[in-house]
């Protein structure tokens, strides 16, 4: 059988590519930066073992949802697993150490502008431009291994987010054991003042916004001229730095100085949003209209096959809507099982496959989108055989419409 | 449940013809300016592991990138900088005790520094040699700037030790692991 290499599994590409060279370097920083940032962070369980241990549970539990809120955001065509935790690993292992190995550009703040200035400005002056370029390589890096899987901006916003939220778990570990004091109460004080007050705005909305402008610069080649799209990478990478100088800078702040009494903790996250939620607010909208974008590349990319063999009408309706979609799922599971739920689930993700395959060949009637249909249309009729499951994919429809109007 | 259809077959990944070194020569040559830049620019600073000797009972080996400076007029005390970062480390002589150590430094050093000064929690642990210590993480402002720091007192037999590391808010976190060596590896008395 010839190798058919607009399959989706050909599509899909993994972490794990020997053939390109980016991989091996990749490797190498990030094999670098464990041996590093485990010494590293080691030693300071020294501190405190209980406030170490309690740290990492504090990160975990927060970082854990929001790794599976970023992954999810890409509504349709969801990135390889290996690569999303590869981007995580970059921030968290090897732009981390390379960011204390960088420390040496505080000595040179501080010997041009003299001590003093370097006090005040110094945190706004080095950490934000080395920083981000040092987490923004990763998702450069994750292009680099695997160039097929960043080709929209959204996918460039998940990569970036996870780079970043690799990056400030291992950073809320150092801020608690080191500026909080490492006990188990300064790492709640550090959880509290950095996560609960401050999390939505650090080092993952900065390294999104650069991921956005790598998504955007490396997928719109054959709409927008190089110098535009490198003019809206470089805006969005540069709206990055300036949004943690800001966050970084002694200015705006309103806020109480430590100890925090109960009214100050009120005040903390009012005065920590005056300074990151204008940055929100931008990367909300962006990640709005690169979703609605992919809505739209779904729309134009499914309507010769609406109706056919892959996908129905009704099915598409279902599939565009993550309420829908959700919805199905959960009526299916009721009905008729999980295991008629998991194969609905994976009929929808063949679907979103389908769409991908035929936006990719060159005409058509390309084979890989007759052989992507045929897929779509056994599973569907595998999911038929389940008694229940008919009856329930009826029900979604019947209740669609209903919600329809 | 019948047995699911099987997907369709996956094929080899397809060599690319561009030339696939040139970016990634470009991400090397980022990092090298980064990396390098830092190092020159630290490049004043006392070479690592070499052991450095303070008032004649406290034995210090810092990291590299940490310049060392013996203020004026203070022979029992030594200042390592690295950026915003300091340390002050000060060889107290005769026996002392860890409370009286720290009740001491808090009165005649940390207050008068700072126009407001907070302590955190006291916690004791011991130096690698063995020699007991107590530590506490303080936040000050001296003006209109919060200072971090994290004071560590270490109590020999025949002499005593302060290690204060302090750094505007934000920049201590990234020093803690060269200052956790550094105080950690210390010899006293």
């Amino acid at each position: 059988m010839t190798p058919d290499r607009f399959s989706p599994q050909a599509l899909q590409r993994s972490l794990f590519q020997p053939r390109e060279p980016a991989f091996w370097v990749y490797l190498v920083f990030v094999t670098y930066g464990a041996f590093r940032m485990i010494g590293a962070l080691v030693q300071l369980s020294e501190i405190s073992r209980s406030g170490w241990a309690l740290s990492w549970i504090l990160v975990i539990v927060y970082a854990l949802p929001l790794c599976v809120l970023i992954y999810r955001l890409d509504l349709y065509e969801r990135e390889p697993i290996s690569l999303a935790i590869g981007a995580f690993l970059w921030g968290a292992l090897a732009a981390t150490a390379l960011a204390l190995d960088a420390a040496g550009w505080d000595q040179l703040v501080a010997r041009v502008l003299g001590q003093d200035v370097a006090t005040r400005w110094g945190p706004a002056l080095t950490a934000p431009l080395i920083e981000e370029v040092l987490t923004g390589l990763g998702v450069v890096m994750i292009y680099l291994i695997a160039r097929d899987e960043v080709d929209d901006v959204m996918d460039g916003f998940v990569y970036g987010a996870l780079c970043g939220l690799g990056f400030a778990v291992v950073e809320d570990v150092l801020y608690f054991m080191a500026s909080f004091g490492g006990s188990p109460a300064g790492v709640f004080e550090g959880f509290y003042v950095r996560v609960v007050s401050s999390g939505l705005y650090g080092h993952v909305l900065y390294t999104g916004l650069t991921g956005m402008g790598i998504g955007y610069l490396v997928s719109r080649r054959e709409e927008v001229p190089l110098a535009r799209r490198v003019t809206v990478a470089a805006g969005l990478f540069l709206a990055a730095v300036l949004g943690h100088a800001i966050w970084n800078a002694p200015v705006l702040d309103i806020a109480p100085t430590p100890p925090y009494g109960v009214a100050d903790r009120l005040i903390l996250p009012i005065d920590l949003a005056i300074k990151g939620l204008p940055l929100l607010l931008v990367v909300v909208l962006g990640v709005s209209l690169a979703r609605e974008r992919e809505r739209r590349w779904l729309d134009r990319s499914l309507a010769l096959e609406i109706g056919g063999e892959g996908i129905s009408a009704e099915e598409f309706v279902i599939l565009r809507s993550p309420k829908l979609r959700r919805r199905a799922l959960a009526d299916m599971r009721r009905r008729a099982g999980r295991p008629a739920a998991g194969l609905l689930r994976r009929l929808q993700r063949e679907q979103v496959n389908l769409a991908m395959v035929v936006s990719r060949v060159p005409t058509p009637d390309d084979p890989a989108v007759a052989r992507q249909r045929g897929y779509c249309r056994s599973l569907r009729d595998a999911l038929a055989a389940i008694p229940g499951a008919s009856s329930a994919a009826a029900d979604a429809t019947v209740e669609r419409r209903s919600v329809d109007g | 449940m019948s047995e699911l259809p099987a997907a369709p077959p996956s094929p080899p990944a397809t060599p690319r013809r561009e030339w696939r070194w040139l970016p990634v020569l470009a991400v090397l040559a980022v990092i090298a300016l980064i990396e390098g830049g830092g190092t020159l620019a630290g490049a004043s600073a006392t070479p690592a592991g070499q052991p450095l000797l303070v008032g004649g009972a406290v034995r210090i080996g810092p990291p590299s990138g940490w310049t060392a400076a013996e203020p004026p007029g203070a022979p029992q005390e030594l200042v390592l900088t690295r950026g915003t970062v300091t340390l002050r480390v000060i060889a107290v002589p005769g026996p002392i005790g860890l409370d009286e150590l720290a009740t001491k430094y808090l009165a005649e050093v940390l207050h008068p520094r700072f126009d407001a000064v907070t302590i955190g929690q006291p916690s004791v642990g011991s130096l690698a040699s063995g020699v007991p210590t107590l530590r506490f993480g303080y936040v000050g402002v001296a003006d209109g700037v919060l200072i971090e720091g994290v004071a560590t007192f270490a109590a020999a037999p025949t002499e005593g030790a302060v290690f204060d590391a302090s750094a505007p808010k934000g920049d201590l976190a990234w020093a803690a692991p060269d200052l956790e060596s550094t105080i950690r590896g210390a010899e006293v008395g």
